[in-house]
């Protein structure tokens, strides 16, 4: 009997110490949005900076993920536009890995209701940092981003990365200091790419 | 070069044959009451030695085909040798699931640094890799099937998916033997890049379904992972079905003139119609042009060039269901329709489209509606007090249900939601209809057909499958009954030239036999019985094909010429594969 209680005390103490510890949730336990090696649907968006030289006019329609196709790519949604400054190092980092790594995609999806102010905020934000391969767009389906990628509402900021058209892994941050503990997993995802 | 080749096809057919020999013993007999009743039971797993030896026999008869083409082929034109998964339709049956289609022209892979088909010599290691790795395929592919076997009953959308499971099961594992012999993967080359693809249109359908437990996922990835382990030894990318593609975009071009043809009848002439029928000749060419682009670009290319043809379309498609008109609509959704299969060859889930989904939630729940005002007083007044009283409760239900539905896809409510709702719309309406009983006035059943055509709509948009998909057996059991009764006609008209009596007698009662069960399986599959019923009728008519199987074999021992033999033999194989895939379906 006493063999029993240890076990569910230590169960209970465990799930407790994961969900203080642990403000990043992954596909895995079903929060992160998509599973891991769900196939990714297509999307549409409004490009509205960054990437110079992809083809792509700001201002025009472009489905990012069919362009990508099924080469290594990450697909950033920021959830709240005015914490978009969060994302900031990762943009920069991605920008520069992407130089190097010919084959990575990354495209960051800036979501808000107003889209008019989304888009305008998405354009400042990637002309502040100047980003140079990474593309910043608004996706048509804004406020919550695209349906059938199950993103979780309440996130800061979700990262699926995906080869093969298919998800590698997905993170949801909600708490901003979880930000740099999902940038050092995505690294490691895109070493074992 | 020519001798490799010829040694090959040898190797083909004696594994053919090598695996088809227990079907062929020369005794067969009317399976007894008694012995059909052991495997009538409809929770019971199917005799999966039966299929898996049907299958087997389908894969040598279609090798065999295919090799005989080939040689014409290569007679005429020098064509190298297609798949073996690409047989044409047998006469006057209907063409069912994706290996059945005629053979493909267009190359099935872009290889990466040479084309092996004109012969690479590996080291032997690398040889070694390839046969371990295509055992493996084959090792946990058998393990497969027996997880989703077991799974048919629980996980929706599942069944129709067992067909293309044990045909590739079959082709795996006359693979996995062929690649013990080989010498080059010059010998095994194209038909390995044949089963890869159907591998990843299934692997790509299994991962789309809900509800699979996760030992099954983790099969499903192991394969995934000897299938890139394959084409990496190959040095050629996935592979992808271009034909298929070019089918569906040729099929959606053709709807697209009729589309254009019925905006002209149906819309009266505005510049705003004329802008529209100007849009969808840019469209049709557009389409034409992914036709062409199709048959040789990399998958990357596609990918993108063909999502910007789906977002013109939208747009497109957009205003015509403005004008609420059920012809065009029935067009969009053809186009609809092949749009979607394009993503699915793809391995990319389509996105929902809104615009589309409103239009039919409008129309289902006009239709439900208007069926609710006109049920018949006459069918309502032959019920008893109390079943009035649930048809009334029913009514009102489903009134509810619907208008509630309709109102949360116009409230753009999430996929999951709408989807959970449409199901409770769809358990109302067969309570009511249960209680109802069925109209059998002309008006009734049109109702019924344009309901069951919205309802096939919403189930497809909101990823709602059905259990069995009902068209598909109907199809299947019809064509079986057909060819049954060629085939009983066929072994009595040769009766006076079987040499034996009791064979005579015994053929007799075995084709009689097997056409009165397919008769009565296509009469229960077209009256909608319960599924149950269905397996346990399926059950008895796979036993009896095995007697038949083996009353054919041994036909030519008993005094049928040649000729006889391969009109009875031929029948045979157009009837196998309809059995197979009816059989699996109905998971027996």
């Amino acid at each position: 009997m006493n063999g029993q209680w240890t076990a569910i005390v230590t169960g209970v103490l465990f799930l407790v110490f994961m969900g203080l510890v642990d403000g990043v949730s992954s596909a895995q336990d079903g929060s992160g949005g998509l599973a891991v090696d769900a196939a990714l649907g297509p999307f549409e968006c409004v490009k509205c900076g960054g990437a110079k030289s992809d083809g792509v006019e700001v201002g025009e329609p472009v489905c990012y993920r069919s362009r990508n196709s099924s080469r290594p790519q990450v697909i950033i949604f920021a959830h709240q536009l005015e914490q978009l400054s969060l994302l900031d190092e990762l943009a920069k980092s991605l920008d520069a890995r992407m130089s190097s790594a010919s084959s990575l995609r990354v495209f960051v999806n800036v979501l808000g209701a107003d889209l008019a102010a989304t888009k305008k905020k998405a354009g400042e934000w990637s002309e502040k940092l100047g980003l140079q391969q990474v593309a910043v767009v608004v996706p048509l389906e804004h406020t919550q981003g695209p349906e059938a990628y199950q993103l979780d509402k309440d996130a800061l900021v979700t990262v699926i990365v995906a080869k093969r058209s298919r998800v590698v892994a997905s993170r949801a941050v909600r708490t901003a200091a979880d930000i740099k503990s999902v940038s050092e997993s995505l690294s490691k995802d895109l070493d074992s790419l | 070069m020519l001798l490799a080749s010829m040694l090959y096809r040898q190797r083909v057919l004696v594994t053919a044959l090598l695996v088809s020999i227990p079907l062929l013993e020369t005794g067969f007999r009317v399976p007894t009451a008694s012995a059909q009743g052991q495997n009538n039971s409809p929770r019971t797993s199917p005799n999966s030695q039966l299929l898996d030896g049907l299958f087997r026999d389908i894969l040598s008869t279609q090798m065999e085909r295919t090799r005989q083409r080939d040689e014409a082929r290569n007679q005429s034109t020098g064509y190298a040798p297609a798949s073996p998964f690409d047989v044409g339709s047998p006469r006057g049956v209907p063409e069912s699931g994706v290996f059945s289609r005629p053979p493909s022209t267009l190359p099935t892979s872009v290889p990466r640094e040479r084309d092996l088909s004109r012969g690479y010599y590996p080291d032997s290691g690398s040889l070694r890799s390839l046969q371990a790795a295509m055992d493996g395929f084959a090792q946990q592919m058998g393990y497969l099937r027996s997880l989703l076997q077991a799974r048919a009953n629980t996980v929706l959308g599942l069944r129709p998916l067992l067909t293309d499971v044990m045909r590739i099961k079959a082709s795996a594992d006359n693979l996995s033997a062929l690649g013990h012999t080989a010498t080059s993967y010059s010998d095994i080359y194209r038909d390995y890049l044949d089963l890869d693809m159907h591998w990843r249109n299934l692997s790509y359908q299994l991962r789309d379904l809900n509800g699979l437990d996760s030992a099954t996922q983790r099969t499903v990835r192991q394969l995934d992972a000897y299938s890139d382990q394959i084409v990496d030894l190959f040095r050629v990318e996935p592979q992808f079905d271009r034909q298929g593609m070019l089918d569906q975009m040729t099929m959606a071009r053709s709807y697209l003139t009729t589309l254009l043809d019925d905006v002209r009848y149906e819309i009266p002439r505005t510049p705003q119609r004329d802008a529209v029928i100007n849009e969808g000749l840019r469209l049709q060419e557009q389409i034409r042009r992914e036709g062409d682009f199709v048959r040789t670009a990399r998958y990357d290319e596609i990918v993108p060039r063909y999502t910007e043809f789906v977002g013109s379309w939208r747009r497109f498609s957009g205003k015509l269901l403005s004008y609420k008109n059920a012809r065009l609509n029935r067009n969009i959704s053809q186009i609809r329709k092949c749009g979607e299969a394009v993503y699915h060859l793809l391995w990319i889930p389509a996105s929902l489209d809104r615009n589309y989904l409103a239009v039919m939630a409008s129309s289902y729940n006009e239709e439900i509606q208007q069926w609710l005002v006109d049920i018949p007083l006459a069918s309502v007044a032959r019920l008893n007090p109390s079943q009035q009283q649930q048809a009334l409760a029913a009514s009102k239900e489903l009134d509810q249900l619907t208008r509630q539905f309709h109102e949360a896809v116009r409230s753009q409510t999430l996929i999951v939601s709408l989807a959970e709702q449409f199901r409770g719309v769809r358990r109302s309406r067969d309570r009511l209809q249960n209680v109802l009983g069925p109209d059998d006035t002309n008006e009734g059943d049109n109702r019924r057909l344009r309901i069951d055509a919205y309802d096939g709509e919403l189930r497809d948009l909101l990823d709602v499958p059905e259990a069995l998909d009902l068209s598909q057996a109907m199809q299947l059991a019809s064509a079986i009954e057909g060819l049954a009764d060629t085939f009983k006609q066929d072994v009595h008209r040769y009766g006076p030239y079987y040499q034996n009596g009791t064979f005579r007698n015994q053929a007799y009662q075995v084709v009689d036999t097997f056409f009165r069960q397919a008769q009565q399986m296509n009469s229960a599959v077209a009256s909608g019985v319960p599924l149950d019923q269905l397996q346990t009728y399926g059950n008895s008519m796979l036993t009896t094909w095995n007697s038949v199987m083996r009353m054919v074999a041994a036909t030519s021992n008993n005094g049928l010429d040649t000729s006889r033999f391969q009109r009875l033999d031929r029948t045979r194989q157009d009837l196998a594969p309809l059995i197979a895939e009816l059989a699996t379906m109905l998971t027996i």
